[in-house]
């Protein structure tokens, strides 16, 4: 017995440290192998590290979110092509915090008269004659404990776009922006490129600046009322001319006019406030 | 800290309290082993009852915590939350928007008397009430008192009835409305209710009373004004009330009456007082208020002079101030009655002072007695109003229903049960069974009717009596109308659709009376169809956008005194019992009825700052008599046959030779258990002390009783030394405490104005930073807190938590010190008199310091300033150091050491304010000013464009107060009501000298005692 093992480890073994061979169960080449996995073991804990950061960014998992909803209402074709406004449907955008979900009623508004077979409709007739909501599913959705307040920022003029993308050129609704808190805080640092004016004064102020172009050159010249109509915040597609500098030349002359910046440009109170915790944390 | 050598040493020595100084409780005075674990042990370590408790909430909610940390492996849980859906509005009905609160006139019926609210209901669910401006009696103030902002959690309490039951039988409206009706054919029947001036339900009464021949009715509640009542029956020969004006009344004496409280135009009386002190402060006007009484009450803290006597005694010393006053015109009878009540040498010189003010202040003297005091002594202090000009000014007489008193009625059901005269009854409101004079065995009565009926919001003991169980709508739900103590017409109207289908007393009444029942709306209406001027529906929109019906207050009436009632008064002479048993009731859960209440359980009283529970009220000077070594020691007391057994508890200013008995606690039955969870937050929390109560008792001021010790000390949830503010060790901070809340005497205060109140601030070196200090621009938001007006009621921190969906913790939290409430005040007795110390109550919530000390310590930056200088909490950065609460000196921080806010029902998420993060456990929290109402009242002002305005933010805690004591505003706008405040010569920061920049500011009190020699 004794014979046969010295015979085997001669054939397929290496000498041990006491001279004698051992037997071999992986062949040596897999030491190769161990070096690998050790190194990919090294490299395991920055590929978490990686899933964890890119994974679980709500640009993921939150970003292009468009789930199924009961009615298949098109905003394309009704605020695109049909160039409806914003607020004919969220209208409690510009006084409460919420931009509601138009009730059932607004919907039969037009409804009642068209497309009054269409199958898809079914569901908004059905609500309409029981008085049960239309159960949508909410696709922008904060968590509990940040308060947005829709009127906050219109008022301001924070365009939808802003937030919500070019709705109106949207089959179905889907979420453009990440909607955390480093995006939310982006803006309240630096509001600039995203703030349009809110009055005729500023319009004008603008106008004077230089910043805004009265349509013509020369004389006359567009009202300013029709410039504020058409910068008014619920117009997706405004302002798509201008560079990024431009928006930006122009909300920093908005952001001294309102007091968020003083002459010089620098932060007051006011700009500050806006990245106060209790300002979207209660 | 207070384990260090140098404190052994200090508190060896002596506690000399020497006139001025503070001190909240007996056991910090002998600096007990329990005072200084408050103040040592901010976080008691170990909580054994997180393990050892076997009850299934407890149980349920470590669990859910362990579930929770189950749930994190799964990570596809934490990617999205839960697809949550808008339903919108098939139809929106108009002017409603989702989101924003709306506000609804209502009213609340308590003791047959109604107070008009201000409901807000957010996206449908009612979760706030505040007092309607707008009432005759607010003066456009739209304060409540503490129970009223408990009311709103009643309606969403889960152990509330939700059908009806026969038997143990669930049933429905038809069958209960056939057995009632069934029940009237059958004659006997009568109906027992809880007191209501509602014009609806009298006009329900009289139908029942000429429809179903030979039918009765019975008020009954425990803890009305009856008796007084009686005493102006006696006095004027009908049925008055008593509406006293405070705003004129330049002397008040309270003859045991807590007239700030326990009176049904508290509020108004509080308004009134509010407004006399100002006066009196300013030298327009003389104002004092005197309180004869046992209980140290509210009323009794802030009166001006307070005699602690055992309750048999008021009519003997109030005769005698009579008798001193010398009124002319006094029938020979009624002038020897007077003169025969004598006092002791020592009290005769206070009569005489006391009498000689009142002579002074003739056609400003308001006399007031409690209601526990018999007809006569209610008869002898409005006979004093009389005598002293000032019935007509202080005092309004009006006409109101004549009823039998309470305690006559509840005899004369029991005796026309026993009789057979009463075969069926109907039991509306109240708890009569809990409730009624003992001795009249009720529950045994009613259970040997044919046919028993009880209409209630909770399965309660009274239902167990009964046959049938229908459930009560809850005010907030239903249609119906009172009187408020003024006689105006009120309306209630609902907020939200009866959540258990349950019906009011009107509409109950109208299911047996009308063929074709009518709804509550209806038979509202109904009534007051005819007393409309014009068009009705244009009219009745007007009164119920008012909440009220103008024009409805009753009319003075000015009847003549008869003064025939001499004997009687002179019988309540007598020496009274060596240990009188005094009854009343409970500044949080009044007879009861709010008793699975958390918030109002959870609320300390205002005086004894016991939550949880009641305990037998001695005297401390009594404490060696009965064997009471400290607070909880258990004794017996005993009035004739009956006894109960609970903990004692030693209250400075307590009437020697009297036991306080709080009404309402010790309620077992609660019995709707839900998913395995029982909803009694009664159970355990106090004693029934009803069993003593017999019809004797609730005739006489008082009843003799025995106490004595038995074995044993059972914990009670005192919160008097919880937070104690401990600026530099205990004795240090005892020599400098009166700086903390500064009294001045109101000579001085002319005399020397602000140098009165500079010159308690103690030492205060210079106020340098070692950090560099951050200048705010733009609104800086603060407070004032003016001493001189407040009177510990509580209201507000009740509506704070109502505002702020603070966390109820239960009894033994709050006895740990862990109670969540982040407005507390803090009850200083004052002076070295243990027996009958002066009181300064001092509401304390975050200074909101400008150099916050909480802030430099947090490690991760969760608690941080806002541009405009709030003292920011950020829940969601807090990771549980505590550190903050350590280093803060106000001691006003509050650590959710439980998720207290787990799994709570379907009913309790209702009453969350939508506003304000619902906070879980390991994170800390305080006050934030009401920052929702700040953000809601800025956006709107920026909404609108233009600045916000003085006024525009209104604090949970100043909307409510009583006696508008809390100011808010923006300190930067130098006209502001708060910039005023803090620009006053009253004015101080607490702990200035440790150079943290409070926003809060502090009026000093100023306290009018009696001169000697004058």
């Amino acid at each position: 017995m004794s014979d046969t093992d010295q015979t085997d480890v001669e054939q397929s073994g290496v000498e041990g440290g006491d001279g004698r061979k051992r037997d071999l169960i992986f062949p040596p080449w897999t030491d190769h192998l161990v070096k690998l996995l050790g190194m990919g073991a090294a490299f395991s804990g920055v590929y978490v590290v990686f899933l964890a950061t890119f994974g679980l960014s709500p640009n993921m998992y939150a970003v292009g979110y468009m789930p199924e909803q009961p009615i298949p209402y098109s905003h394309a074709l009704h605020a695109g092509e049909l160039g409806m406004d914003c607020r004919y449907c969220h209208n409690s955008v510009e006084h409460t915090g919420y931009a509601a979900v138009p009730p059932t009623q607004t919907c039969m508004g037009c409804h009642n008269q068209l497309h009054t077979d269409s199958p898809k409709l079914a569901p908004l007739r059905e609500s309409f004659s029981t008085g049960e909501p239309i159960p949508w599913v909410k696709i922008h959705d904060l968590p509990g404990y940040a308060y947005f307040n829709h009127s906050a920022h219109v008022t301001r003029g924070v365009s939808c776009v802003s937030c919500h993308g070019r709705v109106d050129r949207m089959e179905e609704v889907y979420q453009v922006e990440m909607l955390s808190m480093g995006w939310c805080l982006e803006c309240h640092r630096a509001p600039a490129e995203n703030l349009r004016p809110v009055s005729v004064e500023e319009v004008e102020s603008l106008i004077a600046a230089g910043l805004l172009s009265d349509g013509t050159e020369g004389e006359g010249g567009l009202d300013p009322r029709a410039i504020l109509d058409d910068a008014r915040v619920t117009n997706l597609g405004w302002g798509s001319e201008f560079t990024r500098d431009d928006r930006k030349a122009m909300g920093t002359h908005l952001m001294k006019e309102r007091g968020l910046l003083d002459a010089e440009g620098i932060p007051t109170v006011r700009l500050e406030l806006l990245t106060s915790c209790s300002t979207c944390h209660r | 800290m207070n384990g260090s050598p140098m404190n052994e040493r200090l508190s060896n020595e002596t506690n000399v309290v020497t006139g001025q100084e503070l001190w909240r409780s007996l056991d910090e005075v002998a600096d007990t082993e329990e005072f200084r674990r408050f103040v040592a042990k901010e976080f008691p370590t170990h909580a054994p009852e997180a393990l050892s408790s076997s009850s299934r909430r407890n149980f349920l909610k470590v669990m859910g915590a362990s579930l929770a940390f189950a749930g994190m492996g799964g990570l596809t849980g934490c990617l999205r939350w839960p697809r949550e859906e808008i339903l919108p509005f098939a139809s929106r009905p108009e002017g409603r928007l989702p989101g924003v609160p709306v506000q609804f006139a209502t009213a609340l019926e308590r003791d047959g008397v109604a107070h008009a609210l201000l409901a807000t209901s957010y996206d449908g669910r009612p979760i706030k009430v505040d007092g309607n401006p707008e009432h005759p009696q607010a003066d456009g103030v739209g304060s409540l008192d503490l129970i009223g902002q408990g009311t709103v959690l009643d309606l969403y309490d889960p152990a509330r009835s939700r059908e009806v039951v026969q038997g143990s039988k669930s049933s429905d409206w038809a069958a209960a409305r056939d057995a009632l009706r069934a029940a009237a054919a059958g004659g006997g029947f009568a109906v027992l209710s809880a007191p209501s001036d509602s014009p609806t339900v009298q006009r329900m009464k009289e139908r029942l009373r000429s429809e179903v021949s030979g039918s009765r009715w019975y008020d009954y509640s425990p803890t009305g004004r009856d008796n007084e009542q009686e005493g102006l029956r006696l006095l004027f020969g009908g049925a008055y009330r008593a509406v006293p004006d405070f705003g004129a009344a330049r002397t008040v004496l309270c003859l045991d009456a807590d007239l700030l409280v326990q009176h049904p135009s508290a509020l108004a009386n509080s308004r009134g007082f509010g407004r006399m002190r100002a006066a009196r402060r300013a030298g327009t006007t003389h104002h004092r208020m005197i309180s004869i009484e046992a209980r140290h009450s509210v009323t009794g803290s802030v009166a001006d002079e307070r005699w602690a006597v055992k309750p048999s005694e008021v009519a003997r010393l109030g005769a005698a101030i009579l008798h001193a006053v010398d009124p002319a015109g006094i029938p020979d009878g009624m002038k020897s009655a007077l003169g025969a009540a004598t006092v002791d040498s020592a009290r005769q010189a206070a009569v005489t002072r006391v009498a000689e003010e009142l002579n002074a202040q003739r056609g400003g003297v308001l006399v007031l007695a409690g209601p526990h005091q018999p007809p006569e002594v209610h008869a002898l202090a409005h006979a004093m109003n009389v005598a002293l000009d000032s019935a007509g000014k202080t005092v309004r007489y009006v006409a109101t229903e004549d009823r039998p008193r309470s305690v006559d009625a509840i005899e004369r059901l029991a005796a026309d049960i026993g009789s057979g005269a009463v075969k069926s009854l109907l039991v509306i409101g109240g708890n009569p069974v809990f409730d009624a004079p003992a001795d009249l065995g009720l529950a045994a009565k009613i259970g040997g009717l044919s046919a028993s009926f009880r209409l209630g919001e909770h399965q309660d003991e009274t239902s167990e009596a009964c046959a049938w169980h229908l459930p009560q709508a809850h005010y907030l739900e239903t249609w119906i109308d009172g009187r408020s103590w003024d006689g105006t017409v009120t309306l209630t109207q609902p907020l939200i659709d009866a959540l258990y289908g349950g019906r009011n007393a009107a509409e109950v009444l109208g299911l047996l009376l009308d063929d074709d029942p009518k709804s509550a709306y209806d038979l509202v209406r109904d009534t007051h169809r005819g007393s409309a001027s014009g068009d009705f529906e244009k009219s009745w929109r007007d009164w119920v956008h008012r909440g009220f019906v103008p024009g409805t207050a009753s009319r003075a009436a000015n009847p003549r005194p008869e003064l025939g009632w001499g004997a009687d008064l002179q019988s309540l002479y007598g020496a009274g019992a060596e240990v009188e048993v005094l009854f009343h009731a409970d500044d949080t859960l009044h007879d009861g009825r709010h008793a699975n209440n958390g918030w109002l359980q959870e609320c300390p009283d205002p005086m004894t700052k016991i939550a949880w529970g009641n305990a037998a009220i001695i005297a401390p000077a009594d404490a060696e008599r009965f064997g009471v070594a400290k607070d909880g020691d258990l004794v017996r007391v005993t009035v004739g046959a009956a006894s109960i057994e609970l903990p004692a508890f030693r209250m400075p200013g307590h009437a020697q030779g009297c036991v306080g008995l709080a009404l309402g606690y010790g309620r077992e039955v609660f019995d709707r258990v839900a998913g395995g969870v029982s909803y009694n937050l009664a159970k355990g929390s106090g004693v029934n002390v009803y069993p003593l109560r017999s019809a004797a008792a609730m005739r006489a001021a008082s009843v003799a009783g025995q106490v004595s010790r038995t074995r044993g000390n059972e914990e009670i949830a005192t919160t008097q030394d919880h937070w104690a503010v401990d600026s530099l060790q205990k004795n240090e901070t005892d020599r400098r405490s009166s700086n903390f809340a500064r009294v001045v005497d109101l000579d001085d205060y002319k005399l020397r104005h602000g140098a009165a109140v500079e010159a308690l601030a103690g030492h205060v070196p210079p106020l340098k930073s070692l950090f560099d200090e951050h200048v705010y621009e733009g609104h800086r938001w603060g407070m004032s807190i003016d001493l001189d007006l407040c009177t510990g009621c509580t209201a507000c921190v009740v509506a704070c938590q109502a505002e702020n969906n603070i966390a109820v913790t239960g009894k033994a939290e709050v006895a740990y010190g862990r109670e969540m409430h982040w407005m507390r005040i803090d009850r200083y007795f004052r002076g070295a008199d243990y027996d009958s110390p002066d009181v300064v109550h001092q509401p304390m919530t975050c200074h909101h310091c400008e150099n916050a000390p909480c802030e430099q310590v947090c490690p991760v930056a969760a608690t941080v300033h806002s541009a405009e200088g709030l003292n920011d909490m950020v829940y969601n950065r807090c990771i549980g150091t505590r550190y903050c609460s350590n280093n803060c000196p106000y001691k006003v921080r509050r650590f959710n050491y439980f998720n207290n806010a787990k799994h709570p029902t379907e009913q309790e998420q209702m009453v969350y304010n939508p506003d304000v993060t619902v906070r879980a456990r390991g994170v800390m929290e305080k006050c934030t000013f009401c920052v929702q109402r700040i953000k809601r009242a800025t956006i709107r002002a920026k909404n609108e464009r233009r600045e916000i305005r003085d006024g525009d933010v209104v604090t949970a805690c100043q909307q409510t107060c009583p006696t508008q004591a809390i100011t808010f505003g923006d300190l930067a706008d130098s006209g502001s009501a708060v910039s005023r405040e803090h620009a006053s010569d009253r004015s101080y920061a607490m702990l200035e000298e440790l150079n943290v920049k409070p926003r809060t500011h502090y009026l000093a009190r100023v306290v009018n005692p009696p001169r000697e020699g004058s």
